[in-house]
């Protein structure tokens, strides 16, 4: 499997070539209640399916904090 | 058509017991909750009275759509004159207790007056009986239900009940039923024992029917399919509140020795809701008709029993990081004496960890704490310390019962700024440095510092697509952000906006984590449905604002009666201090951004500049002029 370096949250990460977003949702346990910034924008949740990564993107993921 | 109201009324002093109807022209203004039982105390309670007198109203109050079977619909309203703030009290429960309420027949009982002897209320159907408390004054929660059981002969009783806690008229006493569900903040339970109740005790009710009974099931039906869609609740419910506690830790605003800190480290591990799922949960257990399941039940063999639950996040928090306490079999101990005893937990683990801050400050030593070493992470001295406050054994402990900022006073010294108390309600574990919009409503909520009042900050911060921001969007809160510490007016808005709809839940006793107005199963336009089905009642969201906003100017103008100002909308120096280490090092509210955010928000809500509190153009829009003149 071919891999390739992103980097997460300011930590370089390696990734199976042809991951998406929803691929780096599921490795850091979040569903869909997330926000996603790649390379500096904001992504829209119907985009976490079908965005491939790329070599080198930088990734900021964050998962809002509500209450109980 | 909307239903009328059936109130059941209960004079303890006379042992008159009626039963009133109000006309649904009027209970659809008030439709239920907060709102009706706030409508009740300011229509019966003489402004100026004692919290623990006779004369303090206290109402237990559930609403038209209580007891229909669907998910997060089984929620109780108390609500007095709180003996913790002296405003407006005000407590949500759930379980099963609501449910069977209604289907005895009743939207809310008041409760005035004081009994000679301690007593507790019977109630089936139309029979209603006041009856001695002899054999269950004094007993602990547990205790009494079973005693209850066995004197009735009735297994399929629901109980709400006050513990010696509230007996001994512990300011931050709560009422419990099944010994789990706790009505905790403000203090209800020792208005209730001021009264010498001891319990409400509800015996099998009549299934209550929706007007529309296919649209309804449709609807009801939706939940499980809905879960398994959402990534939020689901989580809930496999977690619980504590999912969540480990990030806030990893971001730097978990709640830490006192609020001297939002960082525990690598110990905040230890407290997580994944460490309890891994070690002493039991089970999950859920309330009436709900499909969500998220209250955790916990046990530790010879230690700890099923019967108490399980902490929640808020629990968690308050005897566990607030108190510098990483272990969770303490914790649980906590919880299970709180909920043995009635007390509010988060009050109780606030109280006790303001005192472990003066004790480390030296402003108290063992000669006032009655011989306890108090430092932060002594889990022997919290436990003592709980049991001794539920009882009011020694001056200090008995101090320590009036809540964190009495105490303060009377230590002296400088202590009132380690009371982390708004109105004198110590604050719930969401910290305002990182929701500085839920700080805002800490501030003005006329009830204290209550974290389910309004929605939580960081949520603007989701895509525009995501059902959280559609949601949102629904209430007119269209603007979103790229982080949460925001204070412009667009924060203020939502800030006041979510506020409104969260008072219509509180209203129509709707669990926050089933409807919502962003990540529940059930969102704003669900609400207005089920009222449709569920009633009859054809209603928008409008009128559901208007309802919301109405009950929060409601319970403004009885704390304004009871002589509260703008003066009592203050949060504590410490949220504007710069945090000092974690991930959060830096971070801090700048206090005229805040001050300036608190000034709009009374000019959106329509409160005077001058005083805080509702101006007349806002009562009179609200249908609320009645408040004017009197």
């Amino acid at each position: 499997m071919k891999m390739l370096d992103v980097t997460l949250n300011g930590q370089i990460q390696q990734i199976p070539q042809g991951s998406n977003v929803r691929y780096m949702l599921d490795e850091m346990k979040l569903g869909k209640q997330a926000i996603v910034y790649l390379n500096g924008k904001k992504l829209l949740q119907k985009e976490y399916d079908v965005v491939l990564l790329q070599p080198f993107d930088e990734l900021r993921i964050i998962k809002p904090l509500a209450g109980g | 058509m909307f239903p009328d109201g059936h109130i059941l009324e209960i004079n303890l002093s006379n042992q008159s017991i009626q039963t009133i109807d109000l006309p649904g022209e009027t209970y659809r203004l008030y439709p239920g909750g907060s709102a009706l039982a706030t409508y009740l105390i300011l229509q019966q309670m003489v402004p100026g009275t004692p919290a623990l007198s006779p004369d303090n109203v206290l109402v237990f109050a559930v609403s038209p759509l209580t007891g229909l079977p669907i998910s997060g619909i089984s929620r109780l309203v108390v609500a007095a004159k709180s003996p913790l703030t002296g405003a407006i009290g005000d407590s949500q429960s759930g379980g099963f207790f609501p449910a069977r309420l209604k289907a005895n027949g009743y939207d809310a009982i008041v409760v005035k007056g004081k009994a000679e002897n301690p007593v507790y209320i019977l109630i089936d159907h139309d029979e209603v009986t006041i009856r001695s408390a002899e054999s269950i004054w004094g007993k602990v929660t547990g205790e009494a239900e079973a005693i209850l059981r066995q004197e009735l002969g009735d297994d399929d009783l629901e109980v709400a009940q006050i513990g010696p806690g509230g007996e001994n008229l512990v300011s931050y006493a709560c009422i419990l039923s099944m010994s789990s569900r706790a009505n905790g903040r403000t203090g209800m339970g020792a208005v209730m024992g001021s009264k010498n109740l001891k319990a409400v005790v509800l015996k099998k009710g009549t299934r209550c029917e929706p007007s529309d009974t296919e649209g309804f099931l449709s609807l009801a039906r939706e939940a499980k399919d809905r879960l398994k869609h959402n990534d939020a609740v689901s989580g809930l419910a496999d977690i619980g509140t504590a999912g969540d506690l480990a990030a806030f830790n990893d971001i730097g605003f978990l709640v830490t020795n006192n609020w001297q800190s939002g960082f525990s480290g690598e110990d905040a591990s230890k407290i997580t809701g994944e460490a309890m799922k891994a070690t002493i949960l039991e089970k999950r257990d859920t309330c009436f008709a709900c499909a969500v399941r998220c209250k955790r039940v916990v046990s530790i063999p010879d230690q700890v029993d099923a019967k108490y639950g399980g902490p929640e996040y808020e629990t968690i928090a308050t005897f566990g990081s607030y108190c510098g306490i990483y272990d969770l079999e303490t914790i649980a101990k906590a919880n299970q004496l709180c909920n043995m005893y009635g007390l509010d937990t988060i009050s109780c683990g606030a109280t006790i960890s303001f005192a472990m801050e003066c004790f480390e400050k030296g402003l108290i030593g063992e000669k006032e704490t009655d011989g306890l070493a108090l430092g932060f992470g002594e889990a022997e001295s919290m436990l003592t310390l709980i049991e001794r406050i539920a009882r009011k054994e020694g001056a200090f402990a008995t101090m320590l019962a009036e809540g964190s900022k009495q105490a303060s006073l009377r230590i002296g010294k400088g202590a009132e700024a380690y009371s982390m108390s708004v109105k004198g309600e110590e604050m719930a574990a969401h910290m305002p440095q990182y929701k500085p919009g839920l700080g805002v409503v800490y501030a003005v909520n006329p009830f204290g510092c209550d974290h389910q009042s309004s929605e939580n900050d960081p949520l603007l911060m989701m895509p525009e697509d995501s059902q959280e921001r559609i949601w949102l969007g629904k209430l007119g809160i269209l603007h979103g952000e790229e982080d949460s510490y925001g204070l412009d007016d667009y924060k203020v808005q939502f800030a006041f906006d979510s506020q409104c709809f969260y008072s219509v839940l509180d209203t129509l006793c709707l669990c926050q984590f089933v409807w919502g107005p962003t990540w529940q199963l059930y969102g704003p336009d669900d609400i207005v449905k089920l009222c449709k089905v569920g009633i009859g009642w054809d209603t928008s969201l409008f009128e559901l604002m208007r309802v919301g906003e109405r009950r929060i100017n409601m319970m403004r103008v009885f704390n304004a009666r009871e002589g509260f100002t703008k003066a009592e909308d203050k949060l504590p120096a410490r949220m504007f201090e710069k945090l000092k280490n974690g991930p959060s090092v830096g971070i801090g509210i700048d206090e005229q951004a805040f001050q300036t955010a608190v000034d709009h928000y009374y000019q959106m809500a329509g409160w005077s500049a001058k005083t805080g509190n509702p101006e007349e153009g806002t009562l009179r829009r609200l249908s609320l002029g009645w408040l004017i003149q009197s």
